[in-house]
């Protein structure tokens, strides 16, 4: 008995549209889901890397006041147990681009022969984006040093803080108050000392005092063992009588102790009986880091700070945060050149 | 005499017509479905791939903003449909113009989309609290709405 049924070829042409409308269906979801799938994998992986920034923000806590030294590189050591790459450098032993006095400044960078505009206003970054060169000498991260920094930057400063509620120009005024003698940067002492320093707390918003050690110091933040020999010279220079030219004694001095790989503990290890005056600018530890993670082609790139509260447990707080895809940097890298 | 079978007897030409006509009723209803869901998840996948372009900038805004050092306030709009912020050192603008999102980079629109369906920011301060008059802002939460359904809300520092 003969068989009947459909023909082949209608057969086939029913398969096939079935299996057009179909295919053409997943090609347009998978074309626009490509998109989707892009973007979630980059929130998954900006996930982690934020993820381990918290996790470095507490490892870095954990050093407690002139730990920050170690026997290799002069300051923490590497930490270890991440499952990204993880590179930490002290951000705080470079010249304070926006708070150093004009002046000072002016003298340094026609000496150094640095071509940077400091007539720009305090956040414009593009003036430190420009070259990596200049980036490793000076710091628009840095707080202000109320022994150090100039008056009138310390108020622009402030103004740009959403944390401090209260008139800023009373922190400033107050800082005046100390500097009753022009030369606040010659003299041998610190003149806003840790009992000055305290006073500052009250011009904070209640409940928020501790911004004040996040936000400022009146000790030295630039780290003997990680400073670099243009900063290094700068900073005395700054500090110094004009006569002295002890400089070079002391860079060596330091030099020796990286020679010999070893850390240097004391500042009277360098400076020795007067350290007054140094002390304003050179310190030991490092406050202010910049963290950089990658993950694939992932960077962030954060600068964290470290502060401690008035029970004396380290917090930390993070200033910026950047993220970026590193193809797109090796390009503009390219474009550059 | 063996009975020749060269013709279909009444009944059978009844019987396929009917079944021939079921099929091809089958196949055009089922063709217009196919095609009805087609377009549905032709919409669809537009749609997500539409909120996911809008995520993919809000995102790479959020992550690199300028949080210090960053520009005087005066420069900053704080409203409850319209911000400015500046993110990788450019001029960011959100606003809801017209029942539609309008994303502005250095004054001109880069993004205009009406699939953000409503959008509403709320300003914070140190304290957490809602933010008072003449007060800088620390945070604000940025909310979405891409459906009746979705809404995305994201914090950002300031």
């Amino acid at each position: 008995m003969l068989k009947k049924g459909y023909i082949l070829v209608t057969v086939l042409l029913f398969i096939t549209l079935l299996s057009t409308a179909f295919s053409t269906v997943l090609l347009y979801v998978t074309y626009n889901f490509n998109r989707v799938n892009k973007n979630i994998v980059f929130i998954k992986n900006t996930e982690k890397l934020f993820s381990t920034l918290e996790k470095v923000k507490e490892d870095i806590a954990l050093y407690k006041d002139d730990s920050y030294t170690s026997s290799c590189g002069g300051w923490i050591p590497k930490l270890t147990g991440y499952d990204c790459s993880v590179d930490i450098v002290p951000e705080d032993s470079k010249i304070a681009l926006n708070l150093i006095d004009r002046n000072a400044l002016k003298v340094f960078l026609k000496d150094s022969k640095i071509d940077v505009d400091i007539t720009k206003t305090i956040w414009d970054t593009g003036i430190i984006d420009a070259t990596p060169d200049i980036e490793k000498i000076f710091s628009i991260y840095k707080v202000p040093n109320y022994n150090v920094s100039d008056e009138k930057m310390i108020l622009e400063y402030y103004k740009l803080l959403p944390y401090v509620t209260h008139n800023p120009e009373f922190i400033t005024d107050r800082i005046k108050s100390y500097r009753t003698r022009e030369s606040y940067l010659k003299t041998d002492k610190l003149i806003i000392g840790s009992d000055e320093f305290e006073f500052f707390r009250s011009y904070f918003p209640r409940g928020k005092e501790d911004f004040q050690a996040l936000c400022a110091d009146y000790m030295g933040e630039v780290n003997l063992n990680y400073v670099e020999e243009k900063v290094f010279f700068f900073y005395y220079g700054l500090v110094s009588p004009e006569k002295d030219s002890q400089a070079q004694y002391y860079w060596d001095k330091i030099l020796s102790y990286r020679n010999a790989n070893k850390s240097i503990t004391e500042i009277t290890a360098i400076f020795n009986q007067d350290n007054g005056r140094f002390k304003k600018v050179f310190g030991l530890d490092s406050k202010l880091f910049k963290v950089s993670i990658g993950y694939g082609k992932l960077r962030l790139v954060s600068i964290v700070r470290v502060y401690k509260d008035r029970k004396g447990i380290n917090s930390t707080f993070v200033f910026t945060n950047k993220v970026w895809e590193e193809k797109y940097e090796r390009k503009k890298n390219i474009d550059i050149q | 005499m063996k009975k020749l079978n060269n013709a279909f007897s009444l009944i059978e030409i009844i019987i396929f017509t009917s079944i021939a006509t079921f099929f091809m009723i089958a196949l055009t209803s089922s063709l217009f479905m196919i095609m009805n869901r087609y377009n549905s998840i032709k919409e669809n996948s537009v749609e997500i791939k539409n909120i996911a372009v809008v995520i993919d900038y809000i995102e790479k805004d959020i992550l690199n903003v300028n949080m210090y050092p960053h520009p005087p306030y005066e420069e900053y709009i704080y409203t409850i449909d319209h911000i400015l912020f500046f993110s990788n050192n450019r001029k960011i603008e959100y606003r809801f113009n017209n029942d539609q999102f309008e994303r502005i980079v250095n004054g001109k629109v880069v993004l205009k989309t009406a699939k953000v369906k409503n959008f509403s920011i709320q300003y914070f301060n140190y304290e957490d609290d809602v933010l008072k008059e003449n007060q800088k802002p620390a945070y604000c939460i940025m909310e979405f709405m891409f459906d009746k359904k979705s809404s995305h809300k994201f914090k950002m520092r300031l």
